[in-house]
């Protein structure tokens, strides 16, 4: 009982440094993003679609580590 | 686990209910549409190359005008000028013309004055003639002086 | 127009909360949060009425599925009949999409004749999508999009039409020839396209990861949020509440999303199966 306890935790502190590294990532394409259209605001619109395509990849991945922690914490 | 759980029953009907939506929007809902959107892209393009057109002929009209205005203001112009040196020589002439009319009607009324002068010296040395005629037949108290020699007085008078 | 959100928001935490007084009772937490993100043959509102089974062994998902596809098959239909020149049609919003797809996803990625052909597919995909996502927000209804049963069976979809159109326009052994990378020897040429191959295949898989985790996670944790409630103490509520709203609007946001990338990169994919490199 107490070792499942313990996976389960491990598991959602993996979990929370996958969100994590998510964070970062998206963060940083926010910024580049922000960066390129200050730069040039003409490109605002392909800038801003290569964006959300871009953070919906990392997010993705992000969301793999939420499903994983998830599954290990729910599984009976 | 439930989360991954294998429904084939709900994969067939997301199948189903994507393939209805599918046909029944490509066949009843998108040639319409595309075909409102396709008139009103064409009918915004036409306006847009309508407008341009309208602006490019305005603009050629309106560097006609310039143009038309340039030429109206430089034939003007000319027109003034031509005018005004006509009016200058029509000036010269007119006041040629008075002035030797002037000097005409000065000779003439010269002439005439001395011709008037003349008439009027004549007829007072005849007057005189005759006076002077009168006086001596007054004083000698006859008529002796004929005809003749009235003319002679006459003469007499008009020479001195 | 003020009042009349407040009077929505009211009604969406009203019945958004009733089904966890039961949760409590029971103090089964992850059963309860299964409960109401999963798939069931029943569908049980409030805890006082017995639940009601569905006919022909559907399950409430198809139910959203069915309802979803309805909605934008009579909502299109009216939007075409009532054309856009009248007021308060619904063809400023079909068109409005339409264009959206067109101008940002279709377009730019196909090009413009392959575009307009292939148009009505990808604007399905992503109106059905949507719909789908968004229902699931609406309190007493379920994500489809947060079943993986539904997000496969719509990225195999994909998957299959990759393989159609790729071997269509380039040829079965042009298919296959796109996936060689120009001017390396054939030992690194060979292990690239298997690497590419076996690409094809992930990119499918994570495309219904994605969506799906998407759609599960944040459903998650608007639940979550309002679970705590009942775990630890009813005055959480005052914590919880604020974040379970934000997460809720958050969905929004992302169910719209999720859509938007789930039709781009599926046309991305196609376009890079269909293409030759040289070209």
């Amino acid at each position: 009982m107490n070792l499942t306890l313990l996976a389960k935790a491990i598991a959602v502190i993996g979990a929370g440094i996958g969100i994590a590294g998510g964070g970062i990532g998206i963060g940083l394409i926010g910024g580049k993003a922000l960066d390129a259209i200050a730069r040039q605001p003409q490109e605002k619109k392909d800038i801003r679609t290569n964006m959300i395509l871009m953070a919906a990849l990392i997010e993705g991945l992000a969301f793999f580590g939420a499903i994983i922690a998830l599954l290990v914490v729910f599984m009976k | 686990m439930e989360l991954f759980k294998l429904d084939p029953g709900l994969a067939a009907w997301t199948w189903i209910a994507f393939g209805a939506l599918l046909f029944i929007l490509w066949k009843f809902v998108f040639p319409p549409l595309m075909k409102n959107i396709k008139t009103r892209e064409r009918t915004i393009a036409k306006s847009v190359d309508n407008a341009a057109a309208i602006e490019r002929r305005l603009g050629e009209i309106e560097e006609e005008r310039e143009k038309i205005l340039k030429e109206a203001g430089v034939k003007a112009d000319e027109i003034l000028h031509q005018t005004r040196k006509d009016a200058e020589v029509l000036k010269a002439k007119l006041v040629e013309k008075a002035e030797k009319e002037a000097e005409n009607i000065l000779v003439l009324a010269r002439n005439k004055a001395a011709a008037e002068r003349e008439a009027l010296l004549q007829t007072l040395q005849e007057d005189l003639a005759d006076f002077v005629c009168d006086a001596s037949e007054k004083v000698i108290g006859a008529s002796f002086i004929s005809e003749k020699e009235r003319q002679w007085t006459r003469e007499l008078v008009k020479e001195l | 127009m003020k009042l009349h959100i407040r009077k929505i928001t009211f009604v969406f935490f009203f019945t958004a909360v009733i089904p966890f007084f039961a949760a409590a009772e029971q103090a089964d937490v992850s059963g309860t949060l299964f409960h109401h993100i999963l798939d069931s043959k029943k569908i049980d509102l409030f805890p006082g009425i017995a639940p009601v089974t569905l006919p022909f062994g559907m399950s409430v998902h198809v139910l959203m599925l069915i309802l979803a596809a309805l909605l934008i098959v009579g909502f299109s239909l009216l939007a075409v009949k009532k054309g856009i020149l009248k007021p308060k049609s619904p063809a400023v919003i079909v068109e409005t999409l339409v264009l959206f797809v067109r101008d940002d996803i279709v377009i730019p990625v196909m090009g413009e004749e392959r575009g307009e052909k292939w148009l009505p597919f990808f604007f399905t995909q992503f109106i059905f999508l949507l719909t789908v996502n968004l229902l699931g927000l609406i309190p007493a209804f379920k994500t489809a999009t947060g079943n993986i049963n539904v997000t496969t069976s719509m990225a195999l979809l994909v998957f299959i039409l990759i393989f159609i159109i790729g071997m269509k326009n380039l040829g079965i052994v042009g298919f296959f020839k796109n996936l060689f990378p120009e001017g390396t020897n054939i030992p690194i040429g060979i292990f690239v396209a298997f690497l590419e191959f076996i690409g094809i295949f992930t990119r499918s898989i994570v495309l219904s990861l994605r969506l799906f985790a998407n759609m599960f996670a944040g459903h998650l944790a608007i639940l979550s949020f309002l679970v705590l409630i009942f775990v630890i103490n009813p005055l959480f509520g005052f914590v919880s509440m604020p974040f379970a709203v934000f997460t809720y609007v958050l969905e929004v946001l992302v169910g719209l999303i999720q859509a938007f990338v789930f039709t781009l990169l599926s046309c991305i994919y196609i376009m890079m199966a269909s293409t030759s490199e040289n070209e």
